[in-house]
């Protein structure tokens, strides 16, 4: 049994998953971090272990419940990471953020699992998302997908703050997908909700994500010299999904906080047509102890 | 199932030292608190902020959720792992917020000596006062502009659609006479004094208070007070 091998190989391509791990699969779009005024050379950071329970590629009946990493990290020069994403604030405005953002598009095995699932920030107090690490996929008789890499893309954020509780996220990713042209474009609204107790924060956030040609294709297209058999699928440029997401941060103390994030996905358009596509809508939840320093 | 277990593992540590890290926080002080890291991103916004606020203060406030929660006694400290200093409120509350890399760094706490939910930690932001206890209409005008711009300027909800309708004095309950005297428009009624909270919406603490409005005055003029104000606070309508 290929999952429970403790040769050392695997164990260590097993915590490389671990730390390489990207945005989750049900989140969709890369969220963020809110803007973190600071001392200079002073920075900001989280990082936890957790769990998450998502479907194993997007559109899959499968779950996979695997362990979580949470990363986030700001820096007094506006730099951040969060999950797999890397950004720069550019703006002092407080109701205002943009700047460059690089972020990895978990690619997906020839087996049909994803290949990293993902990381967010620590969304709703200022913006925690959890990171999923997916494990090695469980093996197929037949592979029946085309292996995607996972691939970096380069774009850019942009947020609008309509108060302090409610904030439009968007951003773009170009360069994901092995022709290393692949468009993502998200565009989302968060709210943060009314506090219920001292010191625990919930935001709601929804968003829909668009993805160009090329990115449809190499995901949900269907090539009969890869898959086999005589059916080809040829997606067109469309929205791929439209997501809703809760966040749940509780302040244990200053050090610690617990996080929650549930979402829910449903692929629409090219995506949700796709014959790999056995389930239009997947849950994902994640949780996990983050320690602040 | 085998191949999870280093991460339960380091799951179990990390919930063990999280949950002895709690007991440790109760242990030490069972009061409310608040993040230092989380107060200076507040606290730096007016530090930057370009726009005029030379009319205005920015404070540290801690405010009581209920009117039955008095300020009598509280305490504000700026606790870190080396080092602890502490914040002294004035009446309404409020603390000058210092601004310190090292409490930064040191993930610091800002701690109160009464427990949890009983009192608010935020921002606030006010009139200044003036030594000479005198105020020109015109000077109140602006500063209640200033107090607006500022939380636009923040985002705070609903600010965008509020005008400034006046100010708030507020006066010690006992040994201070609230009286202000309008000077350059006498035939102005007098200004009524009422028992309320220093800032509109506040629960408490309760002063004597005395509401200026705009709508009915003149122009220019001046308020004289007669005593030293805890607060003067901007009103939007």
């Amino acid at each position: 049994m290929a999952r429970t091998s403790l040769h050392p190989r695997r164990t260590m391509r097993r915590l490389l998953h671990l730390f390489l791990a990207g945005l989750p699969a049900l989140a969709g779009a890369q969220q963020t971090p809110a803007a973190r005024m600071m001392p200079d050379g002073s920075k900001d950071t989280y990082i936890g272990l957790g769990i998450s329970s998502a479907p194993r590629f997007k559109g899959a009946e499968d779950r996979d419940t695997d362990p979580a990493l949470l990363v986030q990290a700001q820096w007094s020069n506006g730099v951040f990471l969060s999950g797999l994403s890397l950004g720069m604030h550019l703006s002092d405005a407080p109701t205002v953020e943009y700047g460059p953002l690089l972020a990895i598009e978990p690619g997906r095995h020839a087996s049909g699992s994803a290949k990293l699932s993902g990381v967010g920030g620590i969304g709703g107090i200022d913006t925690a998302n959890i990171a999923g690490i997916v494990a090695p996929p469980a093996p197929r008789t037949a592979p029946r997908f085309n292996d995607v890499r996972s691939t970096p893309g380069a774009g850019a954020f942009f947020n609008y703050y309509f108060d302090e509780n409610l904030r439009l996220t968007s951003n773009f990713l170009y360069g994901v997908g092995e022709g290393h042209n692949g468009l993502l474009l998200n565009l989302g609204v968060q709210k943060s909700l009314p506090q219920l107790a001292a010191h625990h924060r919930l935001a709601l956030s929804a968003g829909v994500t668009w993805a160009n040609g090329r990115y449809m294709r190499e995901y949900f297209g269907l090539d009969p010299a890869v898959a086999g058999g005589t059916v080809s699928y040829t997606p067109s440029s469309g929205v791929r999904d439209v997501q809703l997401t809760l966040n749940w941060n509780w302040e244990l103390s200053n050090l610690w906080l617990l996080t929650t994030q549930l979402s829910a996905t449903r692929l629409v358009g090219p995506a949700a047509d796709s014959p790999y596509t056995e389930r239009r809508t997947g849950i994902g939840v994640r949780t996990g102890l983050a320690y602040r320093f | 199932m085998t191949s999870m277990r280093p991460f339960l593992v380091a799951m179990l540590l990390l919930l063990g030292a999280a949950g002895a890290r709690a007991s440790d926080e109760v242990a030490l002080q069972d009061g409310e608190w608040m993040s230092y890291r989380d107060a200076y991103k507040q606290m730096i916004r007016f530090e930057k902020y370009g726009k005029p606020k030379q009319l205005i203060q920015s404070h540290f406030q801690v405010v009581p959720k209920d009117r039955n929660s008095s300020l009598d006694g509280v305490r504000l400290t700026l606790a870190g792992p080396s080092a602890q200093l502490n914040l002294p409120l004035d009446p309404a509350g409020r603390a000058i917020f210092p601004f310190l890399k090292s409490a930064y760094d040191d993930n610091a706490r800002l701690v109160l000596n009464r427990k949890a939910n009983l009192f608010e930690m935020q921002q606030r932001v006010s009139i200044a006062p003036r030594a000479d206890g005198t105020y020109e209409v015109a000077d109140l005008r602006a500063a209640c502009e200033q107090v607006l711009d500022y939380l636009r300027h923040v985002g705070k909800p609903a600010m965008q659609e509020k005008k400034c309708a006046g100010v708030r004095f507020s006066f010690a309950r006992q040994g201070v006479d609230p009286a202000i005297r309008l000077r350059g428009a006498e035939h102005a009624p007098q200004l009524a004094v009422e028992e309320g909270s220093a800032f509109p919406g506040d629960a408490g603490p309760l002063f004597q208070t005395v509401s200026y409005r705009f709508a009915d005055a003149a122009a220019k003029g001046q308020l004289v007070t007669q005593g030293t104000p805890v607060a003067i606070a901007a009103e939007f309508r």
